[in-house]
């Protein structure tokens, strides 16, 4: 569904991506691993089209998408989670929740879309009024994924759900993930720098290193793999 | 000093701070939603007064009516301005989006006024109707028609626009472009449309106050610079992210004004203001009513 | 370049030198160059702490005020010389600059801008308010009126400023002010000191401004008191810094050339259309050409002299 190619990138004068290729195939879900300053959020927002890439394509659904606007982007059907959940705090649950639907393909189920959330997250319900900035680390994290849902993505990225969260919470998280996939058929790419979580859930993975790729495969062979324990997994 | 004259002045001091406050409105908006400072929001507020003004003196129109040229024609000035100036420095961070602002701002202040005075000459208008004069008497003091209507304008006005940002699917974007530009474009919120209305809702903002400044009291292609300053006062005082506020804050700098004209008299008037802007620039720059993430 | 640039600096600083005791030489192309030199004195001064160290003073006038006030005061009241006169004014607002600035430079950015704009402005009411509105016009400093020391002393204090911002350009301090201009984290990160930067260009800008106000009121003498105190001196300063090449020794003076020329090419025909061309100029500048006319001229030296140093100092 969406595909990567030869992806380059700068900031400024300094290049950090050097030709990132991936793919994420219809109703997987696939994990982007890699230390920190890999490149990772690098490589979500280029793909976004928050940032300019210098060569190469990304291409959704056989379309080329390089140098769409990002909220068009959006509103064909990709959607990022950012790295700092991006609640907008003057606004309220509901507000924020609503403002997912704001895709024109979205707002016709948008009732129907939030009834649906406030099933998945019950606690959302009870504090929809609440101005989002009052909300804990959880709570927000709930919101994002809430309104990612709202927006009715064909392609959910989420970029490092467990940073800053509570191991409950970032178990909750992943069982979720992994429920959408599996129950609505969700197509996810994770990136994320836990990859004992990551691996969990995902049916296939990308190691990202200094702005390259530099291993993939299924998440089985991964895990047995001894270059991964160990640079990883700390074995 | 007769309990009368007091109650005259605070009054009047309220009328005219109605007219702060609305000047206020569309450039508390543009600031914060845009980060960007338009000084030439005044100019903006000089056109409107002669736009109302040529429609009263050429066609006759009333001022009131003469709304209904005023705020398309800022309207469309202000997507032109924007499309053809602001918008290209939009893409630049914060630091340097106001600095570039600031300095596309005055070379506008510069082109305009001088634009007016060749158009206009440096005279004075003012637009003078059968009720220009007409004023209510209430136990013993003069309720002016005109300069209240600048008043009930300025609170139907802030209503309706606490109606669209907080009831409207519109208005919410906004104001999540206003909070966070990078998120509300994951959110799939076209934000160069937003900046584009808002600026341009600004203008038409604007050019309503200029119709009512044009009706109490005078344009002049010099005016700008001061409803400038009177506007960044009560955008300082107010903080951002607050309509009413920024409304009510007007309404108290007005206050201010009179208050001290009565107790220094009147060549001080003007200092107040900007002496209260510079103890809340020092002290409490988020000011009186804004959220604090300045 | 160095030498060359140097040596045709000296010509033409020769050539203003001498200009007097030439044919051409007459009273009004003297006042026009009075005028050329305070306008881009004004527009130096304000260099050093908008184009160095990047801080946006939109109350430079102020001090350009306080400048002429003190000076016209002591050299008309006190019958001071008018040497030691100017140095009382461009004194007293470098002092003013010292107040004012410790609590302002707090200030981010935008607030920094409408703060001084805002102190300018209330300088100028309360000048408005206090003093008559009289200019006086003393009957002795008049009859002796010679345009030719005015000349001199406003291409002085125009050298005075140059040379300072050629020695800043390539000095250490103000190699940390480009430093605070460019990324303020990263120069405290080097450990520059940012505010002691910003506090001393601030003082410097204002002192030279005073410097300029004080020639001028030798150089006007009758105008009323908050005249100098006017928002023009600042708003023509800032254009005219960023039409020529802001950040640069020589941009203001370039752009204060264009604007002279602009105004008395157009001033002829079309009263202050010259205001509306320099706005757009303005403008158009901010928007494509942000290094002003200094970097034209680089780009074309660079088009034309493929490896030449440009030694602009930007």
């Amino acid at each position: 569904m969406l595909r990567l190619e030869n992806l380059q990138a700068r900031y400024g004068d300094i290049q950090v991506l050097w030709g990132v290729s991936l793919e994420v195939k219809e109703g997987s879900v696939v994990a982007l691993l890699g230390s920190n300053g890999a490149g990772k959020t690098t490589t979500l927002k280029t793909a976004m089209g928050m940032m300019e890439a210098l060569t190469g394509r990304v291409i959704f659904r056989d379309e080329d998408i390089t140098r769409k606007p990002t909220h068009e982007i959006v509103n064909s059907g990709l959607f990022l989670v950012p790295e700092w959940r991006g609640t907008f705090a003057t606004l309220s649950v509901l507000e924020n929740l609503e403002l997912g639907a704001f895709p024109a393909r979205a707002r016709p189920f948008k009732d129907a879309t939030l009834q649906h959330v406030f099933e998945i997250f019950p606690r959302l319900h009870e504090r929809q009024a609440q101005k989002a900035g009052t909300l804990s680390g959880g709570e927000r994290q709930m919101v994002a994924i809430g309104r990612a849902l709202m927006a009715k993505p064909d392609l959910l990225i989420l970029d490092e759900p467990s940073l800053g969260l509570a191991p409950l919470i970032v178990e909750n998280t992943f069982r979720l993930i992994k429920q959408l996939s599996e129950e609505e058929g969700l197509t996810v790419l994770v990136v994320e720098q836990n990859v004992n979580l990551a691996l969990d859930i995902a049916d296939y993975a990308y190691i990202l290193e200094n702005g390259s790729i530099v291993g993939e495969g299924n998440s089985a062979d991964l895990l047995s793999d001894k270059r991964i324990q160990e640079a990883y997994l700390g074995i | 000093m007769e309990i009368n004259t007091i109650l005259q002045t605070l009054m009047f001091g309220i009328l005219i701070g109605a007219l702060y406050g609305l000047a206020a409105l569309g450039l508390s908006l543009v600031f914060g939603v845009l980060k960007i400072l338009n000084v030439a929001h005044g100019e903006l507020l000089m056109i409107g007064g002669y736009t109302s003004f040529l429609a009263f003196d050429r066609l006759g129109v009333d001022p009131y009516a003469s709304l209904l040229i005023v705020l398309p024609v800022l309207f469309i000035i202000g997507i032109a301005m924007h499309l053809g100036l602001f918008s290209r420095i939009v893409r630049f961070d914060e630091e340097d989006r106001i600095k570039n602002s600031l300095l596309i701002g005055f070379g506008l202040t510069l082109i305009l006024q001088q634009l007016a005075t060749r158009a206009f000459t440096a005279d004075e208008r003012s637009i003078t109707t059968n009720y220009s004069t007409t004023s209510w008497e209430f136990m013993d003091l003069r309720f002016p028609l005109v300069r209240f209507s600048g008043l009930f304008i300025g609170i139907v006005v802030v209503i309706a626009l606490q109606w669209f940002l907080h009831k409207t699917y519109w208005g919410k974007a906004i104001r999540a472009t206003a909070e966070d530009w990078r998120t509300a474009a994951l959110a799939g919120i076209d934000i160069r449309k937003m900046y584009l209305f808002t600026f341009a809702l600004g203008a038409s903002l604007a050019g309503l106050a200029g119709m009512l400044v044009t009706l109490q009291g005078s344009v002049s292609p010099n005016i700008g610079l001061m409803w400038t300053l009177k506007a960044l006062i009560v955008v300082v005082l107010a903080g951002l992210g607050n309509m009413p506020g920024t409304f009510l804050a007007g309404i108290l700098l007005g206050l201010a004004e009179s208050g001290s004209a009565l107790a220094f008299g009147g060549e001080y008037r003007e200092l107040v203001g900007i002496v209260i802007f510079l103890i809340v620039l020092s002290f409490r720059p988020q000011g009186l009513f804004g959220d604090s993430h300045v | 370049m160095f030498n060359w640039k140097n040596g045709s600096l000296l010509v033409v600083l020769v050539g203003f030198i001498v200009l007097p005791f030439l044919p051409f030489g007459g009273k009004d192309n003297l006042t026009l160059l009075i005028s050329l030199f305070l306008l881009a004195s004004m527009a130096s001064s304000w260099n050093i702490l908008g184009g160095y160290v990047g801080h946006i003073n939109l109350g430079h006038g102020a001090f350009f005020g306080i400048g002429s006030l003190v000076t016209r005061a002591l050299w008309l009241e006190y019958e001071l010389p008018i040497l030691i006169a100017l140095a009382a004014g461009a004194l007293v607002a470098a002092i003013a600059a010292l107040i004012v600035g410790a609590p302002a430079l707090r200030l981010r950015g935008t607030y920094f801008a409408i703060g001084t704009l805002a102190l300018a402005e209330a300088m100028r009411l309360t000048v408005g308010n206090v003093l008559p509105r009289v200019s006086r016009l003393p009957g002795p400093a008049l009859r002796s009126y010679d345009i030719v020391p005015r000349y001199y002393l406003a291409l002085a204090v125009l050298a005075v400023i140059v040379i300072f911002t050629l020695w800043l350009n390539r000095s250490k301090l103000g190699l940390g002010m480009m430093a605070v201009r460019e990324d303020e984290e990263a120069a405290r990160s080097i450990g520059v000191n940012v505010f002691l930067h910003s506090i001393l260009a601030f003082v410097m800008s204002a002192f030279f401004a005073g410097l300029a106000g004080g020639a001028f009121a030798y150089f006007h003498v009758g105008y009323y008191p908050n005249y100098t105190f006017g928002p023009i001196w600042t708003f023509d300063a800032v254009i005219i810094a960023y039409v020529g090449g802001v950040g640069t020794p020589f941009g203001p003076l370039i752009g204060a050339i264009f604007f002279v020329l602009v105004r008395d090419i157009l001033s002829a025909n079309l009263v202050n259309v010259h205001l509306i061309i320099f706005g757009i100029v303005f403008i158009l500048i901010v928007l494509l050409l942000p290094g002003g006319f200094t970097e034209l001229i680089d780009r074309i030296r660079q088009y034309v002299m493929p490896d030449t140093e440009p030694d602009t100092g930007t």
